[in-house]
């Protein structure tokens, strides 16, 4: 009979402790032999029956981006996710993207959300598009503060970023290593229409007047800059808040100085709101330059609007790259270029992306920045390349509201009309 | 100067036309209506949709738009008045304040839905009228005195009328006017109708001389009670003087200090002004 182990005393207890003891060895030596075997033949079969990881062939190239559909940008890009929708099905219909590391056209596939034209909520939408969506390359939300928050996802992650339009410095000057932007910094945002005043001679004076926020702020400091090594000097300067609503002061402050030109840099709905005061109160300078002077603006002023001179990326008739894609797209998007003038630089950001990952030849994210930072490539808005902090070389050129047409009035090689100002016709 | 001086005039006269509506309803009905704004904004939204079928002048769109409004009115003393109308005064004071302010925000969503975030701006083309070298702009110049017509005729009908008298018996005492044969549901109804139809008209003389967020009608709200305050809870002279004052010192204090002072400025003058009213009255 045996003797349990708790009735067991003195010696046998011991010798049946060191039985047990010797069974669970067993047990334990023959369950990791099985789990070894098992792990290694998983292995093996996983190694055997998979293709290297370079070769696999994704199915989609996925392009990562969020749009203020919602908000305050809404009203500037609200329908852009169309944009990049329309692009897509454009190179599509034309096979995709070549890769070269698998040796065939990859359809494009854009995943966008909604930011509501708000940091956080669109870098919570960046780690999303990364984290769940898998996005191999990223393209910027609209505007300089939300490109700030935004692009934190993608450097945390290490994710190559196209912003697009978000020109403050303040964006490129952290130290990121996955962010480039199409476009050219703030200060240099008018450098072009400073030198066609520059060669035209005829403009001595010019008066300020700002939207104190980031961009209209960072546009100003650089014109103030660029006028005065084009000779001119500032004679009236008007940092005025956002909603600002009654001009009157400005205007009669403005009045008083007659400068030659009255620069307006501001956003939209304010460079409405002023310009129409400074209609009624009879302000009169030679000319009137808004940088942001796009369809929006025309409509709301009318025949007020008639000969302001503003920035455009792109008119028609420029002959850069690829227009005739551009039409296609804005065609199949619905979009109108005179009601969202932002489109030509979305373009550029998809013709950059484009050409990044046909380069690369590769899906790979570190590659994917390596061709970035070192490309240089034909867009519709001219050459796009990047500097060693990531901001482009993409830059408006000053255009010019002429019987209600905009034209691209310098420089002289790709106008598309020429200038008009006081004496301009004799 | 006088530039600015006529601008503030302008200015004002808004101010004026949006306090008196504010201060009509309070006066009568006991009713701080927060929404009166958001009212004044419903009005310009309307006004920049109407501007894209037919081109009305602001004043033809008023005189279309007078029955709707007050129409709204009377709905909108089934929202804030008549459910509370059991209750004590400073009860129903409280409990119209939190309603109406519940009105307010739902609206400024529903503003933002309907016609985005864009600011609404409902200009008409207008001659500028150049008097000794001072520049009067003509649609300016209307706005200004339809709107000193507006507050005349709102002043006359208060005082002429029958309809205008028994609101004044039910602000002065509303269980003795009751007793006179006046029904305080339907006279209080009437009230809200004409302070929505003046919230109305001030929205679409705003938004034809500045551009007016789709979200400001808090802010016109916050800006009127405190003309209102300044100038008398429950009279109309006094607020529409006050509302001439404000347009005055904003515009002075933008051409004397900076745009950014404005409000800083104003609300000082404001408070200190109340500080000083309440310890003379004390002496």
């Amino acid at each position: 009979m045996l003797t349990s182990y708790a009735q067991a005393k003195g010696p046998s207890r011991l010798r049946m402790a060191l039985f047990l003891g010797g069974v669970k060895m067993k047990i334990y030596k023959n369950r990791a032999f099985f789990l070894s075997f098992i792990t290694i033949l998983a292995l093996v079969t996983i190694i055997f029956f998979s293709k290297p990881a370079s070769a696999e062939s994704p199915k989609e190239i996925r392009i990562g981006a969020t749009v203020s559909m919602s908000g305050k940008f809404s009203t500037e890009i609200g329908p852009f996710k169309n944009l990049m929708e329309a692009y897509a099905t454009a190179i599509n219909t034309r096979g995709g993207i070549y890769v070269k590391s698998v040796g065939k056209r990859i359809p494009v596939k854009f995943i966008v959300y909604d930011d509501k034209s708000d940091g956080p909520t669109a870098r919570k939408f960046y780690e999303r598009l990364i984290s769940v969506d898998k996005a191999d390359i990223l393209l910027g939300p609209y505007s300089s503060p939300v490109t700030f928050a935004a692009s934190v996802a993608a450097e945390d992650n290490k994710v190559p970023f196209i912003a697009i339009c978000a020109n403050s410095e303040k964006v490129y000057n952290r130290g990121f290593k996955w962010i480039v932007c199409v476009i050219d910094a703030a200060p240099r945002y008018t450098h072009r229409y400073w030198d066609m005043i520059k060669a035209e001679g005829w403009a001595k004076t010019v008066a300020f007047v700002v939207e104190d926020t980031l961009h209209p702020q960072g546009v100003y400091r650089g014109a103030k800059k660029l006028a005065d090594s084009a000779g001119l000097k500032e004679v009236s300067l008007n940092v005025l808040p956002a909603d600002t609503h009654d001009f009157t002061a400005a205007i009669v402050k403005i009045q008083k100085e007659s400068p030659d030109i009255v620069f307006v840099s501001a956003n939209v709905p304010f460079s409405i709101a002023f310009m129409r005061q400074a209609r009624e109160l009879a302000l009169n300078p030679k000319e009137f330059h808004v940088i942001h002077h796009g369809g929006v603006f025309q409509k709301a002023l009318g025949a007020g609007a008639e000969g302001v001179v503003g920035q455009s990326y792109w008119t028609q008739g420029m002959n850069y790259g690829n227009p005739e894609l551009f039409t296609e797209v804005m065609k199949r998007s619905g979009i109108s270029l005179d009601d969202f003038p932002w489109a030509p630089a979305y373009m550029m950001a998809f013709e950059t992306a484009t050409q990044a990952i046909e380069r690369a030849g590769s899906l790979d994210r570190k590659k994917l920045l390596t061709t970035l930072k070192h490309l240089k490539v034909m867009t519709i808005g001219g050459v796009v390349s990047f500097s060693e902090n990531g901001v482009g070389t993409i830059n408006t050129y000053p255009s010019q509201i002429i019987n209600g047409q905009y034209h691209i009035i310098w420089p002289p090689d790709i106008a598309t009309a020429k200038h008009e100002y006081p004496g301009s016709k004799n | 100067m006088i530039q600015v001086l006529i601008s503030g005039l302008f200015l004002g006269s808004v101010y004026a036309l949006l306090a008196v509506g504010l201060s009509l309803a309070f006066g009568i009905m006991g009713v701080l209506n927060l929404a009166h704004g958001s009212l004044a904004v419903l009005a310009a939204i309307l006004y920049k949709k109407a501007l894209f079928l037919y081109p009305f002048s602001p004043w033809t769109f008023c005189a279309l738009t007078t029955p709707i409004f007050l129409g709204f009115g009377f709905l909108l003393h089934l929202i804030i008045v008549a459910p509370f109308r059991n209750l004590s005064l400073s009860s129903s004071l409280v409990a119209s304040l939190i309603a109406s302010l519940g009105l307010a925000l739902i609206l400024e969503d529903l503003f933002v839905w309907w016609q985005g975030w864009e600011p609404i701006s409902t200009h008409v083309t207008f001659t500028t009228f150049n008097v000794w070298g001072i520049k009067i702009p003509g649609l300016r110049a209307i706005l200004l005195g339809m709107a000193a017509l507006t507050i005349g005729l709102s002043t006359l009908f208060l005082k002429k009328t029958d309809p205008g008298r028994s609101m004044r018996a039910l602000a002065q005492d509303k269980e003795a006017a009751s007793l006179y044969g006046i029904d305080p549901d339907f006279t209080s109804m009437g009230a809200l109708g004409l302070a929505t139809i003046l919230a109305g008209i001030a929205g679409i003389f705003y938004s034809s001389l500045y551009p007016l967020g789709p979200r400001e009608g808090l802010d016109l709200t916050l800006k009127a009670l405190f003309i209102v305050v300044a100038g008398g809870m429950g009279n109309l002279r006094g607020p529409a003087v006050a509302g001439l004052i404000l347009g005055f010192i904003e515009s002075f204090a933008a051409i004397l200090f900076t745009y950014t002072s404005t409000d800083t400025i104003v609300y000082s003058l404001l408070v200190g002004y109340l500080v000083l009213k309440r310890s003379g009255s004390r002496q």
